[in-house]
């Protein structure tokens, strides 16, 4: 089964997972930071205290050589020990020691650093976690509007099709047992209208679903005449009808597609081909397909009223209708051929539209991968 | 289209009254007896009280859906075949519906005689299954098809879903012979509402967890690579079976 899912997503949690991630860095920076700070004052002190105990034991040591210190000797051991501030040195006693201003001074400095890595770092995670939170309650939002969305088109699907099926039911029971023919003409007529709403309904769910970017299909082999066969079946009444011949030429072969996707791709191809030769009041439709290498051609071919060749890319787009709304002659909610790109990417297929021009029939052409044998 | 079990007793439950009334109306047109309930809890009362031989379920309903109704049913060992009727197309869903015990399954809106042939091919695999052999011994296993219970050859008791009596009747009818999946597909689930033919290797495999006294390799329900099942009566081991027989994994 693939499933579609929205890009925006991934790089939502793609995005929250890089700040967990920071924001556990950054944690780690303050703790390192911290240890740091505390180890080196240590150090520090304890470096102090080793001048002092070398001073001590340098004075001692003089001493106990035995040598007088001369007074210009005395000076040049009060320069050594004035270029040591953190030390405090009587020449009477000859012992040094670190002073206490000095150590008060270095926890003084350790201190301050510390109270800056903690606000500084503090403010950091802060603004990680918080980012955090949006993200996630963001994320958490926009699934709960998701599952909405869900339910909402689950709603729509049950609240549409419930009584559609209701009122088809109706239809056809007064079409197949009526023993009045007035009857049974307006029995086919509540099933045919019945049948254009639910495609309609249809193309709505699937643009709903296809836009949520949770579509799942399942790709198998689908014998193609089959599915051809089955969507011409549906349509046969309504062509008749309208004076639209349709004639089916499908070899037996097999694509790789997911069963339903590929019915509503010819499903939609065939519903814009006859309401393209509708407009004509009458006209003649082909489905052909034949297998090029791994892929299977299946063409749509028309002789109904066509469109400007520079709106071939455009009516594959959602809504789009060709020429003015007020004038169109094809009725439809320009829904249909949306659905029909959309699904026909997702199943990496492709699908191209051609014609000559307004009235000159336009070709549908559907690119599907081919079933491997 | 005219039924092919008149007598043939139907339940509709759906919540659209129109819908099931139209459904009902329909039935009794064809020459079945319909009756109507109109959400899974009085659906379930009515099929716990009348004994009918078909029940066509809507899925989404109030109080109780048709997934419910029918798990409680299969529970209670009502094994009343089921046509589920629902507007969810999805493969999973058909899914849902079929391991809830659901018999075969019909999307809305349906065209009228695709219902009507679908009941008729339910009906049809009802009346096999009752009219045919009530009972099975092999290997020291006692099945019995009416009441679904089956005593295995270790003294454990079991009780047979719907769809394994079938399977397992379907296969001891044909004994000896091999009997193709899409054949047993066509013959217990009817219509193509299973994706895959490995369903009915997963059924297989629980048989022979029961019945077999080594179900790696078994001695009567043998596998037929690339084909089908083949049952034998008689124990089979694969020494001196066919080649083809191994048990495929």
């Amino acid at each position: 089964m693939i499933l579609r899912r929205d890009p925006t997503k991934a790089l939502q949690v793609g995005f929250l997972v890089v700040l967990a991630i920071a924001t556990a860095q950054v944690a780690w920076w303050i703790t390192d930071q911290r240890a740091l700070a505390r180890g080196e004052q240590e150090r520090v002190a304890a470096l102090y205290e080793s001048d002092a105990s070398a001073v001590t034991a340098f004075v001692e040591l003089w001493n106990a050589a035995g040598r007088t210190s001369t007074v210009a000797e005395q000076d040049a051991l009060s320069e050594v020990v004035a270029r040591l501030p953190h030390l405090a040195f009587d020449p009477a006693d000859g012992v040094a020691s670190v002073r206490a201003d000095a150590i008060e001074e270095l926890a003084g400095d350790v201190a301050s650093r510390l109270n800056r890595y903690a606000w500084e770092g503090g403010f950091f995670l802060l603004v990680l976690l918080v980012g955090m939170a949006v993200l996630t309650r963001a994320i958490r939002d926009d699934a709960q509007l998701r599952r909405r969305q869900q339910n909402f088109i689950a709603a729509v699907s049950h609240e549409f099709k419930s009584p559609l099926a209701s009122m088809r039911l109706s239809g056809e029971t007064l079409a197949t047992r009526s023993t009045e023919p007035d009857s049974r003409r307006l029995g086919e007529r509540l099933v045919e209208d019945g049948d254009r709403l639910l495609r309609m309904v249809d193309n709505l769910l699937d643009t709903a679903r296809i836009d949520d970017g949770r579509i799942s299909l399942n790709r198998e082999s689908v014998p193609l005449r089959e599915v051809v066969e089955g969507v011409t079946a549906g349509h046969t009444a309504r062509a008749a009808r309208e004076d639209i011949t349709v004639r089916a030429d499908i070899p037996a072969i097999t694509v790789d597609a997911d069963p339903l996707a590929i019915e509503s791709v010819l499903r939609n191809l065939l519903d814009n081909a006859i309401k393209a030769c509708s407009a004509r009041d009458g006209g003649e439709i082909s489905i052909e397909a034949h297998r090029d290498e791994s892929e299977v051609v299946v063409e749509v071919i028309d002789d109904g009223i066509g469109f400007p060749p520079r709106d071939a890319a455009m009516i594959f787009e959602k809504f789009y209708r060709s020429g003015d709304a007020g004038t169109n002659p094809m009725p439809g909610t320009g829904l249909g051929l949306y659905v029909v790109r959309r699904l026909a990417e997702i199943s990496e297929a492709r699908v191209v539209a051609r014609s000559d021009g307004l009235g000159k029939g336009a070709t549908f052409t559907v690119t599907w991968p081919a079933a491997r044998t | 289209m005219s039924a092919p079990e008149p007598s043939a007793r139907i339940l509709v439950v759906d919540d659209e009254a129109h819908l099931a009334a139209g459904i009902r109306e329909n039935l009794l047109a064809e020459g079945y007896a319909a009756e109507m309930a109109h959400n899974g809890a009085e659906g379930l009362r009515a099929a716990r009280g009348g004994s009918y031989d078909l029940i066509v379920l809507d899925v989404a309903m109030p109080e109780m859906d048709g997934l419910e109704m029918c798990r409680c049913l299969r529970r209670e060992g009502i094994e009343t075949p089921v046509l589920f009727l629902t507007v969810r197309s999805a493969p999973e869903d058909r899914i849902d519906g079929l391991e809830a015990g659901g018999d075969d399954y019909l999307v809305k809106p349906f065209h009228l005689k695709e219902l009507l042939l679908r009941i008729v091919a339910i009906l049809r695999r009802t009346k096999w299954y009752h009219e045919t052999t009530a009972e099975l011994r092999f290997g020291g296993n006692k099945i019995d098809f009416r009441t679904y219970r089956a005593c295995a050859w270790d003294g454990s008791e079991h009780a047979l879903t719907h769809k394994e009596a079938m399977i397992l009747k379907l296969l001891a009818e044909r004994v000896d012979s091999v009997v193709g999946r899409e054949a047993i597909l066509d013959q217990v689930w009817g219509y193509e509402v299973f994706p895959s033919t490995r369903t009915i290797d997963n059924f297989m495999v629980r048989l022979r967890r029961r019945f077999e006294r080594n179900p790696d390799a078994p001695a009567h329900l043998h596998t037929v690579r690339g084909v089908g099942y083949r049952f034998t009566k008689e124990p089979e081991t694969r020494a001196k079976g066919d080649r083809r027989d191994r048990v495929v994994p």
